[in-house]
């Protein structure tokens, strides 16, 4: 039998003489490539603060004929049930040599009408997209650390761009402020960002809200919930389980549960009839448990699985929610609590205790201000109960 | 000693161990080269911070498992936005010469086992750091990796056997 500690030291010797060690130069070019970045958008948000139109300044690129579904991936949103957005994304090699197109819908996506982006073909990856209003909409892309973002108060009629600098005050979390978890004077705090707040719609900068949940943040809701909740997951650094932290009053106060959970999991919240529930999922995107709080997120109750422990990123069951791959839970308007995904729908009658097959895949749901958003292929529908679908396409 | 000397000190200690700490959340040792070195462009702008911190190497060791992570979520998060239907393509690891079966063995390890066995025995950290990293007690980082060996030493048994 093979020395398991031999065999060890021999990959990490094997390991560490395959890693080359660049010159530090390299990085040092690095951090002023960076840093000439950051002046760079700095001076674009200052000129976009004192009202040059930036849109003008930089070229763009108007929509090509319909985008070849089979390499066309779609960002939906909607603000309300009339208003929303879709960014589409063409590729041909992975995530280079993208291009982007923008389309904006005022009937409930009846009809679309596309909308210039400044982005240049191959200019990365622009992989988020939010929708805080109406006529206001964020797009962002990673660049390092950080996320550039552009965004239009306008219907995408024009952009500005701005860039996740440390928080610009704290302000409540306004309806149409997108949540988000920024890093701060601290970029690299214990666990990650630990600054919660929300995006200003109207300069796409970054205000803390006026308190902190008390946990290390790692996800956030992006949209509040039905009656304006917003939610946030995160953990205790001390121990192994997670939190959830809930609130009604724009970020004024919040309510946090530890809940018997490990650390890391993925985290869906949704509201329907006074009633919120949580879900929580692993790395390989299974459902692992089931919550649900009656009193506004102040406390919870794990109601599947009821017996099984959730600690085991491997646990499958042959019937109930761990089948499911986690797109979000919708709480529908006749009280039942369904889990959607591409391949199969399950339904709760008894408070997420028990979950039975449904008929039909409708699709990938998510949460947002205009409603549930259901995804199948190119094909979309938007639902305020989660019952009742007005589908559309895009473009 | 001028900035530029204590930078390039820290960078020539540190690089490797940073990099296989990427490995252990990315497994793919190109994205970890990639997030070792934006770690280390963020310290050199931030040089002064970096030096008056208690432990600059754990000061860099923190932004690359934030880094890490973050990449991470972004990929799961982009495999969902894309749908692939198919398989993604192995990551781009050179496999090691002489220990195929045991690097194989811990590739098929669930996430938190691998993650605590490529710190402690990859980067070799000690078990009381690899738990302030990961934020978990050190008895769970312990027994994580108890779990671990008895996985490794069985699948290793059993690719003996097989030969």
């Amino acid at each position: 039998m093979p020395d398991l500690d031999a065999e060890l030291r021999g990959l990490r010797d094997e390991l560490t003489a395959a890693i080359p060690l660049p010159d530090v130069e390299r990085v040092a070019g690095r951090a002023r490539s960076r840093r000439r970045l950051q002046v760079g958008v700095l001076a674009v948000v200052i000129a976009v603060v004192v009202g040059v139109p930036i849109a003008r300044a930089l070229p763009v690129w108007l929509a090509a004929a319909r985008p070849d579904p089979a390499k066309t991936s779609y960002v939906v949103d909607f603000a309300d049930a009339k208003h929303g957005y879709a960014l589409t994304r063409t590729c041909q090699r992975g995530t280079e040599g993208c291009t982007f197109t923008l389309y904006r819908t005022g009937d409930g996506g009846e009809t679309w009408q596309p909308r210039r982006l400044p982005l240049a073909p191959g200019d990365g990856f622009w992989d988020t997209m939010y929708v805080l209003g109406p006529d206001d909409v964020t797009i962002g892309k990673p660049v390092g650390v950080e996320t550039t973002r552009i965004f239009s108060t306008d219907g995408g009629l024009s952009w500005g761009v701005a860039y996740d600098l440390a928080p610009a005050g704290t302000a409540p979390l306004a309806p149409g402020g997108l949540l988000s978890g920024a890093c701060g004077e601290q970029p690299y705090g214990f666990g990650g960002c630990d600054v919660v707040g929300s995006i200003r719609p109207d300069t796409g900068q970054f205000v803390a809200a006026p308190t902190q949940p008390q946990l290390v943040p790692h996800q956030v809701g992006p949209a509040p919930t039905v009656t304006g909740k917003w939610w946030v997951a995160g953990t205790n650094p001390l121990s192994e389980r997670s939190f959830l932290a809930v609130s009604a009053d724009g970020g004024g106060t919040w309510s946090t549960s530890e809940l018997a959970t490990p650390a890391g999991r993925h985290w869906a919240v949704v509201e329907g009839d006074g009633v919120l529930y949580a879900t929580a999922a692993n790395d390989a995107g299974r459902v692992t448990s089931v919550w649900r709080s009656t009193d506004g997120g102040r406390s919870w109750t794990r109601t599947w699985p009821d017996t099984a422990p959730d600690d085991s990123p491997q646990e499958s069951s042959s019937s109930g929610a761990g089948e499911f791959l986690a797109s979000r839970p919708i709480a529908a308007g006749d009280g039942s609590l369904i889990l959607a995904d591409t391949k199969r729908t399950l339904v709760s009658d008894d408070e997420g205790r028990t979950f039975r097959r449904e008929g039909g895949a409708p699709g990938w749901v998510t949460w947002t201000r205009g409603g549930y958003l259901r995804t199948q292929g190119g094909t979309f529908a938007l639902s305020g109960d989660g019952l009742h679908w007005r589908q559309f396409t895009v473009g | 000693m001028t900035e530029q000397t204590w930078f390039a000190e820290l960078y020539d200690r540190c690089y490797e161990g940073l990099v296989l700490t990427a490995y252990a959340m990315t497994n793919d040792l190109g994205a970890a080269e990639e997030i070792t070195q934006e770690a280390f462009a963020v310290a050199y702008g931030r040089q002064g911070r970096v030096r008056r911190a208690d432990s600059p190497e754990a000061w860099l060791r923190t932004v690359v498992m934030n880094l890490a992570r973050r990449r991470f979520r972004r990929r799961a998060t982009l495999d969902r936005i894309l749908r692939r239907q198919q398989a993604e393509p192995p990551p781009r690891t050179p496999p090691p010469d002489e220990h195929l079966d045991l690097h194989a063995a811990i590739d098929r390890l669930g996430q938190e086992h691998r993650t605590v066995v490529v710190l402690h025995y990859l980067a070799d950290m000690p078990v009381d750091e690899v738990a302030a990293l990961l934020g978990v007690p050190v008895g769970t980082v312990k027994s994580r990796l108890a779990r671990a060996r008895a996985a490794l030493a069985d699948r290793l048994r059993m690719e003996v056997d097989h030969v």
